[in-house]
């Protein structure tokens, strides 16, 4: 069989014109999420076979125009130079004709082959307007095909455009109408385009685009002239070029470029747009009238988490036939194994400790998915605008809000990741700084554990919140903290555009929630089993020596002592006593360090081996029965784990995300446990003295 | 020639004041003068129909700015300002756009007849 012809094709558009709901449906599960070298930007990829090609699709970074103004938008502009698409798919939300038109003149301008995509035609029939697709190709020279992405309605034309594209060379470099700049502009340009082609390494970009780029104040392309032969003469000649257009027009050089963009994007639609029936009624407006109502605004934010927190218990029960699975393979290999070390291995180490892992990953997806659905029906962005306020006061940008709600009963992994939309890094530096203070999933487990062991059932979920409020309260205060002492300074403007509301599509959110849910099962796969047999191994050895005189029970107390955990928590315990722990606790929340569920199944270990009565109680009632635990030092130990030193996994992003900032690692790993050290200790000694 | 000089700095000076208090007396604030003028800051604009008149901010913010479609003399409207600090929700080109205060207070608007 002979190969495919590959073609490459990219999805370049403005944020929220439904560019990844066009590239799934056009990739089906086909995708593959990766990283731009060197920098922290997501890179998806998929592939399709269609009449005999391979088309590989690039998703871009959602992008206002080419002149990079975020990391993202850089990305985006360095993938359409350097490494020529073959096709280049232009999304244009059909509702805001006009301002997704001016990344097309900028793109037309780079001479690619470009497919221009009108998105959401539905919505701008239901107001009243009808675009005249014909019209529209002729005008501009290139396919225009008109799509509903959310209900897959044209999905198979840019497809067939894309291959009879590709087929006729002929159709390529046709773009007809391009942006006129007037006579003066285009004079300097020509003597910037002469200096250009003259450079070896600034010819390979399209040279009109570069000049008019370079007077358009494009800032990152200014640093590409710092490594050029005839810098000097262009920059002096962009300088001249840039104060007689300012004499000409008695304004900024860039503006006369945007204004004249827009200028071609208002004629455009114009010509192409007709209304023809009436506006029907605005549902977007309706809504946000509602949403970011002055009064109500707040109220219905605390509603829309309050739901998405209530959804998140719908997963119980699949949590529980997890718990069953695993144990019921654990039964298989009990069963299948004769007794020896490698059974116990397996058993009380691999599927013990991974099983409770995965105990409750169910919940974290349906997080994930609750996150997802408001985030793709454009929730997010007003409650984004909702928390500014609230946000700014602790130094913190708007936006910072989504990665702290993907860190609660989610992952502070998944929450980390998730800053790279934010545009400062000073912003990022403190929003990913105070992530892993969350109440993960993970810390929930151990949060349950002792609640459910200490309180009555009449207030266990009032101390939950309360919890989950002391987190908060703690996160903003370190956030605080760090915006009044290292991190100085205001956090960025804020300016975030509110995409009209529409249902999402079931395979969009899951898509999503599987993208953000495998961040976490991969750490599951690799750190956790790898922590979980190194837990079993300081348990279980060395082995303390058999003494036939000596019951079993006392046997197994035996061991406990022997092992390298009894050892450790000997030495540990004078540092944790004046907080209120005993050894066994700080094995655990040592242990806890390689991911925080760990700590619930280490003290099940402990208290499965200490105890060894046989009667299987469960670790509650153990827990319940140990005369060394109280109330108080129950909340004394979650309040040391809500602050200590976050999970491995979380350091490691951490770590990475700041560029290998060793000073941050520090201050993170070492400020934390030691605040986490204090609080306790205050908390425990007052609770001491009022007799608790 | 000294004394000269410092003579004909100390007269205008005086004069700049006069003419400055003159002109100026009548607003007791900027924002007062904006409203004469009829115009407003973004932060202090009631929901309804403006025209854009400029953003004084930082190059990058400015041009970004530019390129979402704030551009001068069109049209914006005020779909809500939450107040007291909150950010500001405005429609341009058939978009919605959010602002924060700060941004807000540094947008000029012209109000419309």
């Amino acid at each position: 069989m002979q190969k495919n012809i590959k073609i490459k094709v990219a999805l370049a558009g403005n944020p929220n014109s439904g560019k990844s709901t066009i590239f799934n449906s056009l990739t089906g599960s086909n995708q593959h999420v990766g990283n731009y070298p060197g920098i922290t930007v997501e890179k998806k990829e998929g592939s399709k076979s269609y009449k005999g090609y391979d088309i590989n699709f690039v998703d871009l970074p959602g992008m206002y125009s080419l002149s990079a103004f975020s990391d993202d938008e850089a990305v985006a502009r360095d993938f359409l130079i350097k490494e020529k698409p073959d096709i280049v798919i232009d999304t244009i939300d059909t509702t805001n004709l006009e301002r997704n038109l001016y990344l097309f003149t900028q793109l037309t301008e780079l001479s690619v082959p470009i497919i221009m995509v009108l998105n959401m035609v539905d919505i701008l029939r239901s107001q009243g307007k009808v675009i005249n697709k014909k019209a529209m190709s002729d005008l501009l020279g290139v396919p225009v095909i008109t799509t509903v992405a959310s209900r897959k309605i044209g999905i198979d034309d840019i497809l067939d455009s894309i291959v009879s594209l590709f087929e006729n060379k002929k159709l390529k470099n046709q773009i007809r109408a391009k942006v006129d700049f007037g006579d003066v502009i285009k004079e300097q340009t020509d003597k910037l385009e002469d200096l250009i082609s003259k450079n070896p390494t600034l010819s390979i970009f399209p040279e009109r685009w570069l000049a008019i780029e370079f007077l358009d104040n494009g800032l990152s392309i200014l640093e590409l002239i710092s490594e050029t032969n005839n810098e000097s003469e262009i920059l002096t000649q962009l300088k001249k070029s840039k104060e007689h257009i300012k004499e000409h027009f008695g304004e900024k050089a860039d503006k006369e470029i945007v204004d004249r963009r827009y200028g071609f994007a208002k004629s455009i639609v114009k010509t192409v747009v007709k209304k023809t029936g009436q506006d029907k009624v605005d549902i977007t407006g309706i809504i946000d009238s509602f949403v970011l109502n002055k009064y109500l605004g707040i109220p219905i934010f605390i509603l829309v988490m309050y739901v998405i927190f209530k959804f998140t218990t719908f997963a119980d029960p699949m949590a529980n036939l997890f718990g069953l699975l695993f144990k019921w393979i654990g039964g298989v290999v009990v069963s299948l194994l004769p007794i020896c070390p490698v059974r116990s291995l397996i058993v009380d180490g691999i599927i013990g400790g991974v099983g409770g892992v995965l105990g409750f990953f169910p919940m974290m997806l349906f997080m994930f998915f609750a996150i997802a659905f408001f985030e793709d029906s454009g929730y997010m962005a007003r409650a984004a605008f909702v928390m500014d306020k609230v946000m700014s006061r602790f130094g913190l940008h708007g936006k910072s809000f989504l990665p702290l709600m993907l860190s609660t009963n989610g992952c502070a992994v998944t929450g980390i990741l998730s800053t790279r939309t934010l545009d400062s890094k000073r912003d990022r530096l403190i929003t990913m700084f105070i992530a892993p203070f969350m109440i993960c999933g993970a810390k929930l487990t151990v949060f349950t554990l002792i609640i459910d062991t200490f309180f009555h059932a009449k207030y266990k979920t009032d101390i939950m919140v309360v919890m989950y409020f002391l987190s908060i309260a703690i996160a903003l205060g370190i956030a605080k903290l760090l915006s009044s002492t290292v991190l100085k300074g205001d956090a960025a403007y804020f300016v975030i555009e509110l995409p009209p509301y529409h249902i999402p599509t079931i395979k969009g959110l899951l898509l999503k929630m599987w993208e953000r849910g495998t961040l976490y099962v991969r750490k599951a796969g690799t750190t956790i089993v790898f922590a979980s047999i190194l837990i079993w191994v300081i348990f279980a050895y060395p082995k303390a020596p058999i003494n036939e005189n000596l019951s079993k029970n006392e046997q197994v107390a035996l061991q406990a002592q022997y092992s390298f955990a009894g050892r450790a928590g000997k030495i540990l315990e004078p540092f944790f006593k004046p907080i209120g722990m005993d050894g066994n606790r700080a094995v655990a929340l040592i242990a806890g360090f390689a991911a925080k569920e760990v700590i619930v199944s280490t003290l099940g270990t402990i208290y499965a081996i200490e105890d060894g009565s046989g009667e299987n109680l469960p670790l509650k009632e153990k827990i319940a029965n140990d005369k060394d635990w109280s109330a108080l030092k129950g909340i004394t130990f979650l309040i040391f784990c809500l602050i200590y030193i976050p999970c491995v996994v979380s350091v490691i992003v951490f770590f990475k995300e700041t560029g290998s900032s060793y000073k941050w690692l520090a201050l993170l790993v070492i400020g934390s446990t030691a605040s986490a050290w204090i609080v306790s200790f205050i908390v425990f000694q007052i609770g001491t003295l009022l007799k608790y | 020639m000294g004394f000269f000089r410092r003579m004909v700095k100390h007269t205008y000076e005086r004069w700049h004041k006069r003419w400055v208090k003159a002109h100026f007396q009548k607003f007791k604030s900027f924002d007062n003068c904006l409203k004469y003028n009829g115009m407003t800051k973004l932060s202090n604009a009631v929901p309804g129909s403006y025209k854009f008149v400029v953003a004084h901010c930082g190059e990058k913010l400015r041009h970004r700015l530019l390129e979402m479609g704030f551009l001068p003399g069109d049209e914006l409207i005020v779909i809500e300002n939450i107040g007291h600090g909150g950010s500001i929700v405005v429609k341009i080109k058939d978009a919605r756009i959010a602002l924060g205060n700060k941004i807000a207070d540094n947008i000029l608007l012209l109000r419309r007849k």
